[in-house]
């Protein structure tokens, strides 16, 4: 019985003790291995509880615990790892770190990874 | 499109998050982009050792119920359990079905009295995929798993074809009939019903001993499924109802099943086994469409089951209502790198058993099982290298009493294409020592309890409810590694598992005419190593093999023995080709799988007669199953199968079988088909 409680008592804590905020906006990138940097990165960040960057619309979705970050810390964090947000753009030095097929500014690349997928497909 | 889609991802994730063990492998899927889809995977990145068969899988031996589901599989053993009943037994890692726990959609199903003839309840064309974990798997499901899990799940009203009919006709006269109907009864609601019927008309004995080679009979099983579904609320939920009727016959040739004479004894030894089986369950799952990794399932489920068999001169009838119910919670500590699940959970089963066996002894075992507890199971995945699980669960049994159950699983990936996975873990259950064990009434042997302390040559009478409750610890680590092999795919995995056991149930068939039952007194385990090897030859063709030893041994009272008809060694092969799909959507499709079965330790019959001794060893058996099948368009295909194609056939499987109500006929040294050669067609017409 003692058990029981103590499972219920972690349960309704979980519940009842976050201050949640789901944020979605847009993060430049062009392939896989730009996804798995964004999320990667973000989810080692104090404060933010889960990411999910979709690479069809290049949307983030950010789960974050308001009490230890706020957006514009996500967005500049985000842009320090080398990716535009809809709120900062990376600077040159930061965007230059990222892979040669991660060039998402350069249009030659993006289109070079459209045509990839279309062959998978 | 693109909203089924979604809609289907959001089910997958929701069935994930909701119902207990399955490791979230939505990373996992883009990892393993293969040309062609494997149809038997192993999971390479989840912590815990888990192969998905899917439905494509189990087509490729028309397999007819659950039983029969594992014929090309390797990690598991399909042996017939006596030569009279025609029923199919299991094991994993050298260790039979009571050991695994099997569930039904994460609700422990094939259980308790079920442990007899339950397999034959779930027929093939309803599973959608079966989740294999070898090692003692997750805490979330029960205390009861010891060499491994093993979850069906069923086809879902939401997804399945609008219609789908399947015959199949067998030489043995086994005909058996499958629809499934699914229909949307309103935005949120989806209903399903599938039937599944089947007799066996065919009484031959191709093995001329007296005894037909298989029963006689037929079963009616009917699912009722209904299906809410609202992925704005995060809400999916079932309410299923089965009712399945299971009757057979089975005997010397002469023998009629006739209850007007039932009060004379037959001269003709003959039974029958009658068995009725109603389920309903409730599920519920709510996932936060918000925060995904915030979800809350809840399930409910009511059995009873019912066994009524005649057996010779031994009766043995068991009736067992349970319920089932369980909470799991599943969140996040920090974020998604850290996942908990955490709930609580409850079972009844009430047992009304009786059995007079061989006329003379009779037992009333009626009782009550119920326990309660709570789990907590911590996973943290550092996207990287590491994935561990470690999961605690506290359990009140009315029986066993209060009693922890610790299990861990880690999978450590060392190089990009290779991930070793380690897991340990304590399983518990009670024995039930008649449903496990139906295969002595085939046979005149007479039980016996005992009670320690049995190595001092002194054999102290006892009863059943002296047994204990079973436990024990698995052990385990595979080695998982792809790699290119002349330009193709091809991936070897080594598993060695450990299981040794704390207490056990000794069932010791080593008198003849005699079985004993009593407590583990020394060392009783199972050692497993398996080697496997798969290679795709070309797009089209894949080759599976591989090569089992094991060693399971047990401390009886004549000593240390290996465990009776358990093979030590085995050797797997299965050929698998498909053809590219044509335009109008055909194609050929081809399965070749052999087996070949070292020798297996016989129990001993040195106090028979001479006449009724077996040899100390089986012979090594090489079985062939092979299937074709052609699929003609997306709603029409057909195959044709022969199972056993080497024709092999045990030729004295029961010893006295000219006296079969003298005191040596046993019908249970059974190590080989009996019937020979089979062959099997059928047809499978669906829309969509």
């Amino acid at each position: 019985m003692k058990n029981i409680l103590f499972a219920l008592i972690v349960l309704s804590c979980s519940l009842l003790f976050s201050q949640t905020e789901v944020k979605t906006f847009f993060v430049d990138g062009v392939c896989g291995m730009c996804k798995d940097r964004i999320e990667k990165s973000c989810i080692k960040v104090k404060g933010i509880k889960m990411v999910n960057w979709n690479l069809d619309n290049r949307q983030i979705k950010v789960v974050y615990n308001t009490k230890k970050i706020d957006l514009p810390e996500i967005h500049s964090f985000i842009a320090s790892i080398g990716h535009d947000t809809d709120m900062i753009k990376a600077s040159e030095k930061s965007y230059n770190s990222l892979d040669e097929c991660c060039k998402y500014r350069d249009e030659t690349i993006v289109i070079d990874h459209k045509k990839k997928g279309i062959n998978n497909n | 499109m693109k909203t089924r889609i979604y809609l289907l991802n959001f089910l997958f994730f929701l069935s994930l998050l909701s119902f207990g063990q399955s490791e979230d492998e939505t990373n996992l899927e883009e990892v393993t982009i293969n040309y062609n889809k494997k149809s038997s995977k192993v999971s390479f990145l989840s912590s815990q050792n888990i192969t998905t068969l899917s439905s494509d899988e189990l087509l490729k031996a028309a397999c007819c119920n659950l039983s029969e589901s594992f014929e090309t599989t390797p990690s598991i053993d399909v042996n017939f359990s006596d030569a009279i009943s025609g029923t199919k037994q299991i094991k994993m890692l050298g260790l039979s079905s009571p050991n695994i726990l099997i569930s039904i959609e994460n609700i422990p199903s094939i259980r308790g009295a079920l442990q007899s003839h339950g397999l034959n309840y779930i027929p093939g064309t309803w599973i959608e995929s079966i989740q294999i974990t070898k090692g003692p798997g997750s805490v979330v499901n029960g205390f009861e798993s010891i060499t491994g899990q093993i979850n069906a799940e069923l086809r879902k009203p939401i997804n399945d074809d609008k219609l789908f009919v399947n015959l199949y006709a067998s030489e043995m006269e086994r005909y058996e009939l499958n629809t499934h109907y699914n229909t949307k009864l309103s935005n949120n609601w989806d209903y399903g019903l599938y039937l599944h019927a089947n007799t066996k008309d065919n009484s031959d004995d191709r093995n001329n001993d007296g005894f037909r080679d298989s029963p006689t009979g037929g079963q009616i099983n009917i699912y009722n499924r209904l299906q809410y579904t609202n992925p704005i609320k995060g809400l999916v939920s079932f309410i299923d109802f089965n009712f399945v009727n299971d009757k057979r016959v089975f005997g010397q040739n002469e023998y009629i099943d006739d209850p007007s004479i039932f009060e004379l004894p037959s001269p003709y030894w003959g039974g029958s086994t009658n068995s009725t089986n109603f389920k309903g369950n409730f599920k519920m799952g709510y996932v936060n469409p918000n925060i995904p990794y915030q979800s809350l399932g809840f399930q409910f489920s009511y059995n009873h089951f019912s066994e009524g068999s005649d057996i010779g001169f031994s009766i043995h009838d068991v009736e067992q209502k349970s319920i089932y119910s369980n909470l799991v919670y599943n969140s996040i500590i920090g974020d998604t790198r850290h996942k908990i699940k955490t709930g609580i959970s409850f079972s009844y089963d009430n047992y009304d058993e009786f059995v007079n066996n061989m006329r003379i002894q009779n037992f009333d075992l009626d009782r009550k099982e119920y326990s309660y507890g709570g789990f907590f199971e911590y996973n943290y995945d550092n996207l990287d290298k590491i994935n561990l699980s470690a999961g605690i669960r506290y359990d009140n049994h009315n029986v066993i009493g209060g009693f922890v159950t610790p299990r861990l699983h880690l999978n450590y990936l060392i190089f990009p294409k290779t991930s070793l996975k380690i897991s340990a873990g304590k399983g518990t259950r009670m024995a039930n020592i008649f449903s496990e064990n139906h295969k002595l009434f085939y046979s005149s042997r007479i039980i016996f309890f005992g009670n320690s302390p049995l190595f001092d040559n002194v054999w102290n009478q006892s009863n059943y409810f002296d047994l204990k409750p079973e436990s024990a610890w698995n052990y385990g680590a595979s080695l998982i590694n792809s790699f290119r092999l002349f330009d193709n795919n091809a991936q070897l995995i080594l598993d060695y598992y450990f299981t040794d056991f704390e207490n056990q149930v000794v069932v010791d068939w080593e008198t003849p005419s005699a079985i004993l039952f009593y407590n583990l007194e020394g060392k009783s385990f199972a050692r497993s190593f398996q080697a496997q090897l798969s290679y795709e030859l070309t797009s089209n063709i894949n080759i599976l093999s591989a090569y089992k030893i094991s060693d399971v041994k047990t401390d009886y009272l004549s000593g240390r023995l290996y465990k009776p008809l358990n093979p030590k060694n085995r050797f797997f092969l299965n050929f698998a080709y498909q053809s590219n799909r044509k335009n109008n959507g055909s194609i050929w499709k081809y399965d070749f799988t052999y087996n070949w079965i070292g020798e297996q330790r016989f129990p001993s019959t040195q106090n028979n007669p001479i006449a009724y001794r077996m040899d100390e060893f089986t012979p090594d058996i090489n079985l062939i199953n092979t299937q074709l099948t052609r699929v003609f368009n997306k709603s029409f295909e057909a195959y044709l199968g022969i199972e056993n194609a080497t024709n092999y056939k045990q030729m004295n499987p029961i010893i006295a079988n000219e006296d079969p109500f003298g005191q040596y006929f046993d019908s249970t040294f059974v190590y080989g088909p009996i019937f020979g050669r089979m062959y099997y067609l059928g047809l499978r017409y669906r829309i969509n």
